[in-house]
């Protein structure tokens, strides 16, 4: 019996569940009408000009982001790329070609893989197990024994060239003491260098065969510090550089026992004001040294002038959403971006938009001034990305929180408050205090500090002696001992709600809580047990109120959510059952709405009913976002970003917590979809098919002008924009409409009319005339 | 006698010392060497060749969703290496093919055991090969097709073919069957008069002739009377 009823529930579901697919997929032939994609590589960290024999000149490179690339070196072209790890397991230590091939170390010093540079397939890759991983290990040397010498922080091992096997494992002597960082080969031996910090510098002499420690000398210098810039060069010379002097010393191993020093200035000819000096794998005899002055922008100089290399500094882009290519970029010198929850942020506001012609559109980006640490604010066009004021304002003040007023002033500019870290508050633009003053009695601010986990309200006031300032009003402390506040999430700002209630089976309303105050927090932390949990409170920052708090035991972060309208969804990561789970929140009034007019935080409706459920993801998702439209009528689609590489576009119905698990006639009447536990990821719902996109960090999703489209964009280590149309594109003529075919029709029609009109008239003359 | 027993004591006890320390230092070296750290997974994915030769490049082997990152050998194999003991889902990343999960659980003496992945009864057991294989289920579809006009879909629609195939019955057929010549269609409108008249009074009278012989005589000829 159950068991029937069960199975006939799974076909409805099944049934509807097919419905909802083939309503959502692309065509095949609009692949690329309306989307785009980039793969990028990231912040270059080595690269190699390929010295194979093949004839297309190619580059291949490792990045921060750790991915290894080869580019075509002619159009920068990515040829081939290999996604590694986001983690630190990822991060690409060294690289280093060998013939037609590249060794990369990865995994903490553990792991060294060999790739044929042209094609990308991976030859070999091993393990050298004894060795623990660290972040820090050194570089590989190839030898003409074709062995490889890799260097960790405690062992040096050697691995065969053609198969990988790894041919002995030593540990590095004195590895308490000394600092090991560089190494040279000759024929049958390998050296070792390494520091003391204040004293010298030891030479191990290591066998090449065996691996065991034939011999170790000491050379005195007492200017070596461990953070004493080195470099091994390929004749077997070992340069250093002192800050402090600005010597240079240069080392021949193994005969040589002194240091030899030269002065830098004698070296570079003028004297420029040397701050910090790096150096780069040029030739086998030259070094080129990288040289940073004042300007923030790194030049490498050497006997023939060769390859400039520009460090890289947060840029603020302008794409073209149709097309994808970069319009205008700019650089915004001395810029940092804020740290805010283990993420590094610069805020973007819109302060004006294109609508109010004749006044250009702006917008700001708020950083850090990377030496004083105030804040530094930069206002630009956006169309063109020229600066609206002459240069970018320095504030004197650190800057601990940000806002945007919701009301403009007379430029149709909405002004940005900043408080700094004596309470008071700043606005831009100057001229808007009186925007501010009206402003000081309806806005309120909340922060959260993510090291005291304290969240805090205040309100605004204008004071005689201070000027404006910002005040407590509340607190609440999510207890910083066991957990750490780890998202802070608010709805946005530019969301309308179209419908006020939801219309049940038997034609009643049940009226959605909407607080357009409410913020969700959450918090993982590790009870006494060390077992993690994650608890989710939603709290309305007016007030202080906390609505309603969630707790899952056993479960790991990180959380995605998503906050709108009335509802929450989060992901996380249940660590009982080993798998990925979905919840889901809606906050209802109930059946008579307390307030028709407007909401107040200060006299607030009653607890709302919190309506929940949990499904099961069968896939691990990395961002998530919810679409927005402009008046809020079509349905709600969630997107998220997998780590595969697909976006899903989920509708929110599925994700709907009145879901039945045993439907009923009012249920079916409402169209409530039956409760299945896992929520798959059909092939038809991802929207950027085959053309994946990795390590996304977030996705953002825009109003477009029709009420029908949003606009989807996702960045992280590639790029991909696209439109979606949740329910279809309503109020859009199909792309397939058949003009053609109707034009045809109707023509023809005409014509026939025209034509069987006269033939009609004539027979009719005729037979009058009979 | 007793000094050489003390002394043959003596020898005795620091050998004995001298191999508990070595068991003992061999043991702990095991432990440091053998750390949690060093299970390696091995599997092969089917090949793609016939569908793109650079498959290889295109494919990697997601753990745990991109806890770890596993690439291909130009036959298809792979090895994830530097695993401690746990459970791992292990999936392939391909952007056109769809292959099965399988769930692998090493355990703390570094026995792997590879099954089936269900998230709905994590505790289920059905095992899969170890080293892996994995199973193609089948090409990536995200398209769906476009709804084309043809002309089957008039033709087969039950409206048009009640109305329109009995209209072309009756025009069609008499056409086919009608002769040229106006004497054989004259002929023919006779024999169809002929074939028509007597065959009404024809049943009747077999009818009655069946079911009472002279009787219906009998009566006429009593009314004739």
């Amino acid at each position: 019996m159950a068991a029937s009823t069960c199975i006939l529930n799974f076909v409805k579901c099944l049934i509807i569940l097919f419905f909802v697919n083939v309503s959502l997929a692309l065509y095949a032939d609009q692949v690329g009408k309306f989307d785009w994609n980039q793969k990028l590589i990231g912040k270059v960290k080595y690269a190699l000009f390929d010295h194979s024999t093949h004839s297309s000149k190619r580059i291949v490179v490792a990045t921060e982001e750790n991915v290894i690339a080869a580019l075509n070196s002619k159009t920068g072209a990515i040829l081939w790329r290999h996604v590694f790890e986001k983690t630190s397991v990822g991060i690409v230590h060294a690289l280093y070609n060998v013939g037609n091939d590249v060794v990369t170390l990865t995994g903490g010093g553990n792991i060294i893989r060999s790739w044929n540079s042209a094609t990308g397939v991976l030859h070999w890759e091993s393990v050298a197990s004894k060795s623990t991983a660290t972040d820090n290990p050194q570089s590989l040397l190839m030898l003409e024994k074709k062995t490889l010498v890799v260097l960790t922080s405690d062992t040096v091992f050697a691995v065969g060239l053609a198969t990988g096997k790894i041919k002995w494992t030593a540990e590095v002597p004195n590895k308490d003491t000394v600092v090991y960082k560089h190494f040279y080969t000759d024929l049958d031996n390998l050296y070792l260098i390494g520091t003391v910090e204040g004293s010298h510098v030891t030479i191990a002499t290591i066998s090449l065969e065996t691996g065991k420690v034939k011999l170790q000398t000491q050379v005195p210098a007492s200017w070596v510090l461990l953070s004493t810039t080195c470099k091994m060069l390929q004749s077997g010379r070992l340069i250093c550089f002192e800050p402090r002097m600005k010597y240079l010393y240069s080392l021949q191993p193994p005969s040589g026992d002194q240091f030899v020093p030269t002065a830098l200035s004698d070296v570079m000819g003028q004297l420029m004001v040397i701050k910090d000096v790096s150096f780069t794998d040029l030739h086998a005899d030259s070094v080129g040294v990288q040289v940073a002055p004042d300007h923030h922008i790194v030049i490498t100089v050497d006997a023939s002038g060769q390859a400039k290399l520009v460090k890289d500094l947060p840029q603020v882009f302008g794409i073209d959403n149709l097309s994808g290519e970069v319009i205008w970029q700019k650089l915004i010198p001395g810029i940092v971006p804020f740290q805010q929850l283990g993420k590094e942020t610069l805020p973007l506001f819109v302060l004006r938009t294109t609508a109010h012609f004749p006044h250009p559109p702006e917008y700001a980006v708020l950083g850090k001034h990377k030496a004083t640490g105030n804040g530094l604010l930069d206002v630009f066009n956006p169309i063109t990305g020229r600066c609206m004021t002459r240069e970018v304002i320095q504030l004197n003040y650190r800057v601990q929180h940000v806002s945007q007023l919701a009301q403009h002033d007379a430029d149709f500019v909405r002004p940005v408050i900043f408080v700094d870290t004596n309470k008071l508050i700043h606005v831009y633009p100057e001229t808007a205090t009186d925007v501010l003053m009206e402003a000081v009695a309806h806005n309120y601010l909340f922060s959260a500090d993510a090291d005291t986990g304290v969240v805090t309200g205040y309100r605004m006031s204008l004071t005689a002696e201070k000027g404006f300032t910002s005040e407590p009003v509340w607190s609440v402390i999510l207890s910083k001992d066991t957990q750490r506040i780890t998202n802070v999430v608010a709805k946005r700002q530019n969301e309308h709600v179209h419908s006020q209630g939801r219309v049940l089976g038997d034609r009643s309303v049940l009226y959605k809580y909407l607080n357009p105050n409410l913020v969700v927090f959450t918090t993982e932390g590790q009870d006494d047990q060390e077992k993690s949990y994650v608890t989710l409170y939603l709290i309305d920052v007016i007030s202080g109120q906390v609505v309603f708090s969630a707790n899952h035991q056993r479960a790991k972060g990180p959380v995605n959510i998503v906050h709108s309208e009335n509802w929450v969804v989060y992901t996380y990561w249940n660590q009982r059952l080993r798998r990925h789970e979905v919840a889901a929140l809606e906050m209802y009034e109930g059946r008579t709405q307390s307030n028709t007019t407007a909401f107040s935080s200060l006299a607030p409706p009653p607890t709302p009913i919190v309506e929940r459920q949990a499904y099961i993801l069968p896939y691990t998702v990395v961002a998530m976002t919810t679409t927005i439209t402009e008046k809020g009528i079509t349905n709600r689609h969630i997107l998220l970003a997998l780590a595969d590489g697909g976006i899903l576009d989920l509708p929110k119905a599925l994700l709907d917590p009145r879901r039945p698990n045993t439907p009923t006639a009012e249920h079916r009447e409402e169209g409530l979809i039956p409760y299945m536990p896992e929520i798959g990821a059909p092939k038809e719902m991802i929207i950027n098919y085959n053309r994946s996109v990795f390590n996304i960090d977030a996705i953002y999703s825009a109003p477009a002008g029709l009420e029908s489209t949003t606009l989807i964009f996702a960045y992280g280590l590639d790029l991909f924009c696209t439109r979606v149309w949740p329910s279809k594109m309503f109020d859009v003529l199909k792309d397939d409409f058949d003009y053609w075919l109707i034009s045809v029709v109707l023509t023809a029609l005409i014509l026939s009319s025209i034509i069987l009109q006269k033939m009609a008239a004539r027979k009719q003359l005729h037979a009058a005339w009979k | 006698m007793a000094l050489n027993t003390a002394s043959m004591m003596e020898n005795f006890v620091d050998v004995f010392i001298l191999l508990f320390t070595t068991i003992v230092a061999f043991a702990a070296g095991n432990d440091t060497g053998g750390s949690s750290f060093h299970y390696s997974v091995e599997g092969k994915v089917p090949s793609l060749q016939d569908y793109y030769p650079d498959w290889t490049i295109r494919t990697r082997i997601l753990v745990n969703g991109g806890q770890y990152v596993g690439f291909l050998k130009h036959d298809g194999s792979f090895q994830v290496q530097n695993l401690a003991s746990g459970s791992y889902v292990f999936e392939v990343d391909n952007a056109d093919f769809d292959f099965e999960p399988v769930r692998v659980d090493i355990n703390s003496k570094g026995k792997i055991r590879a099954r089936k992945v269900n998230y709905i009864q994590s505790s289920q057991v059905n095992t899969v090969q170890y080293p892996l294989k994995f199973r193609l289920r089948g090409v990536a579809n995200y398209f769906q097709k476009r709804e084309t006009w043809r002309i089957t879909d008039m033709l087969m629609n039950p409206m048009v073919l009640m109305m329109v195939a009995p209209l072309l019955l009756m025009v069609v057929l008499p056409k086919l069957t009608s002769m040229q010549d106006p004497e054989s269609q004259k002929e023919m409108q006779d024999m169809q008069q002929q074939i028509q008249q007597p065959q009404m009074p024809d049943i009747a009278e077999k009818l009655t002739s069946l079911f009472g012989d002279s009787r219906p005589k009998s009566i006429k000829a009593k009314k004739v009377k």
